[in-house]
């Protein structure tokens, strides 16, 4: 567990705890993926569609450009994840560029999901969604080592039957 | 099954299984089979008497025919078969339609061959709407519908008779609220009181408001500059062939919806009863539905621009279980599509019971702008994000409510009760980041209503998201109001 250090958009709140490193390596496979689907589309462009174009080097050449920008920013995007459990609620916080923070009362928690992608479940990963009646405050909390995710599951159902209201 | 300790005295509430009104087969599509069976008889009838009788050349009119035959005995026979046997069918399919309501919750069950089993659970309902297709206003029944929270989830009474449906709605909102039946008042007789549930007008469209609001609607504007700038422009140079092919069809279905809106919004009114807020609207088809007002999730109230000289404005609300997929138009979907300010004034409490306080507080929000009334406007130089409205934009807390202020030209007042917060959100975008200010979202059950707080101060901003997190907790603690008759924060 990793304590992060504030920064500037987080409420005051001190004691967020990080998820773990190994969420970059998930990033990065679906950037990677991402990144051959951009090159196949540039290629078909350049090969099949406008043998002679400018088209299919531009696309090529954003593709390659988004792809570097995004795997250099990724230990940082992952590094900017963190949560918190307080008294009364969860809050979750993400985002480099754009920031965002979510607080969900336990009381308000529908339902917990912990979910595994196949590269996350490799790294021994998962990922746990927040549902409340809100559709807005769909929260996910990715990166998780699978026991700490399954204890912070048992503790939120445990904390959101104590607190059960109506909506 | 808990039985509570003094039942209400309607008939229905038993815990026992009993039948809709008689002619629900006929309604619920019945109706189709019988206008199929004469169609066909009515093409087919020589061939039926030949099939039917074995004869094998018959040229005249059936009816001669038989009596040609002798056999007006047989046919006499037949035809009374024939009924007999859909009078079976109908009472076979009405006897296996039934619903139930105990203590916890609605029960309905229909179906002979494949039996759908529905239940309700009483807390969850967020309301009830009593609606009268043509066909069943014709007979005297009514469907009445439980809205439940959750897509898909309501729960259809088909159909029954129009005291019945409007004794079975009080009930279950009694129900719902957590009223026990021994708080009314014992001079209300039984079954007037039904029937009655005596509702203060606070909302009445007249017919000049309801065509008015609708011609100055932005909708219709924008129509009149198609009609009367692009087409004729397009026409000059030589398009006009293009022209017609692409407006002519949006023209006329806007034509149809706008003339659909001005129907719905006649006759519209909500009335004010102890049970909550009551919405009736429609002419051939009309529709009653209850809104307690606990199950206020969201509420906005606007103004066009065009509507300002009038003092009018439209109110929507969101709400939980609300039936989002078979309303679709935006006027269906509000609460009073028009309103003048006295009425909105007058109905705005009846929602959300703490705007009762202060109604400088709400004028302030309504019209106002700056930091009039204790509103915490938005920092000018928010302005390069909205040249316009920034100078309305701001918020403000009240004792039980987040109200949210914004628009400029088209003028928007959003109220959300903190006892509804579902969650909270900060968000902060890059722009918003070089101009120091955030956006605060309070997250409530969707619906038409979108309750963002924009253009906060950022350190103001992360101080309200602690404080919204915080009042919503304890809101969260005290709060009954989705029970609203128990007592505690009675409106």
């Amino acid at each position: 567990m990793t304590v992060l250090p504030p920064r500037a958009l987080d409420a005051g709140i001190a004691g967020w705890r990080g998820v773990s490193n190994r969420l970059v390596w998930v990033d990065v496979a679906a950037i990677l993926m991402s990144a051959v689907f951009g090159a196949f589309v540039g290629l078909a462009l350049l090969l099949l569609v406008f043998p002679d174009g400018w088209i299919g080097p531009v696309v090529l050449a954003a593709v390659a450009v988004v792809t570097v920008i995004r795997l250099v920013i990724a230990p940082r995007r992952v590094r900017a994840i963190g949560w918190i459990l307080r008294d009364d609620d969860l809050v979750v916080r993400r985002g480099i560029l754009l920031s965002r923070l979510v607080a969900v009362p336990y009381g308000r928690m529908q339902l917990v999901d912990v979910n595994r992608g196949p590269v996350a479940r490799l790294l021994g990963l998962a990922e746990l969604r927040l549902v409340t009646a809100a559709a807005t405050s769909d929260v996910t909390l990715p990166g998780l080592p699978e026991q700490e995710a399954a204890e912070l599951r048992d503790a939120l159902v445990e904390r959101a039957e104590e607190r059960r209201v109506g909506l | 099954m808990t039985t509570p300790a003094a039942p209400p005295r309607s008939r229905y509430v038993d815990g026992l299984w009993h039948r809709l009104h008689p002619a629900t087969p006929l309604l619920r599509g019945g109706i189709g089979l019988v206008a199929v069976l004469i169609y066909v008889a009515g093409n087919l009838r020589e061939r039926l008497v030949a099939w039917v009788f074995g004869l094998p050349d018959v040229s005249g009119d059936p009816v001669d025919e038989i009596g040609r035959h002798h056999l007006v005995g047989q046919a006499s026979l037949v035809v009374l078969g024939v009924i007999v046997v859909g009078i079976g069918l109908f009472y076979v399919s009405w006897r296996n339609s039934e619903f139930r309501i105990d203590g916890d919750a609605v029960t309905v069950r229909y179906g002979v061959l494949l039996r759908r089993t529905r239940t309700a659970k009483l807390d969850r309902i967020q309301g009830v709407t009593i609606q009268r297709p043509l066909l069943a206003r014709i007979v005297g029944a009514a469907r009445v519908e439980l809205d439940v929270a959750g897509q898909n989830a309501n729960v259809r009474l088909e159909y029954l008779s129009n005291p019945a449906a409007e004794d079975l709605r009080r009930d279950v909102l009694v129900l719902a609220s957590g009223r026990r039946e021994e708080q009314r008042a014992p001079e209300e007789g039984v079954e007037a009181a039904v029937l009655a549930e005596p509702g203060r007008p606070v909302v009445r469209v007249t017919p000049g408001r309801a065509i008015g609001s609708v011609v100055l609607s932005e909708t219709l504007v924008v129509l009149v500059i198609v009609a009367g700038v692009v087409i004729p422009v397009l026409g000059a140079f030589g398009m006009a062939a293009v022209a017609t092919v692409s407006f002519v069809p949006l023209v006329i279905g806007s034509i149809t919806v706008l003339i659909r809106r001005v129907g719905r919004n006649l006759r519209f009114s909500v009335e004010s009863t102890a049970d909550g807020v009551r919405v009736a609207s429609g002419v051939v088809s009309t529709s009653t539905e209850a809104l307690p007002p606990g199950r206020v999730h969201a509420l906005r109230i606007e103004q066009p621009l065009l509507w300002r000289p009038l003092g009018w404005w439209r109110v929507s609300v969101n709400r939980a279980g609300h039936a989002a997929g078979r309303r679709n138009a935006d006027s269906e979907r509000s609460l009073a599509p028009v309103a003048t300010t006295a009425e909105v004034l007058e109905l705005l409490p009846l929602l959300v019971p703490d705007l009762a306080d202060d109604p400088e507080v709400l004028m302030a929000g309504l019209v106002g702008r700056g930091d009039g009334q204790d509103f915490t406007p938005a920092p000018r130089r928010a302005a390069w994000l909205r040249p316009l409205a920034w100078r309305r934009t701001g918020f403000r807390l009240t004792r039980h409510s987040v109200l949210a202020r914004g628009g400029l030209l088209h003028r928007e007042l959003v109220v959300v009760p903190d006892a509804r917060m579902q969650s909270v959100s900060l968000k902060q975008g890059p722009v918003e980041r070089l101009l120091r200010v955030a956006t605060v979202h309070p997250h409530v059950v969707g619906g038409p209503v979108s309750t963002r707080l924009r253009l906060v101060d950022v350190d103001r901003a992360q101080r309200l998201f602690l404080e919204l997190e915080e009042i919503g907790a304890g809101a969260r603690r005290s709060d009954v109001s989705h029970r609203w008759g128990d007592g505690g924060t009675a409106p």
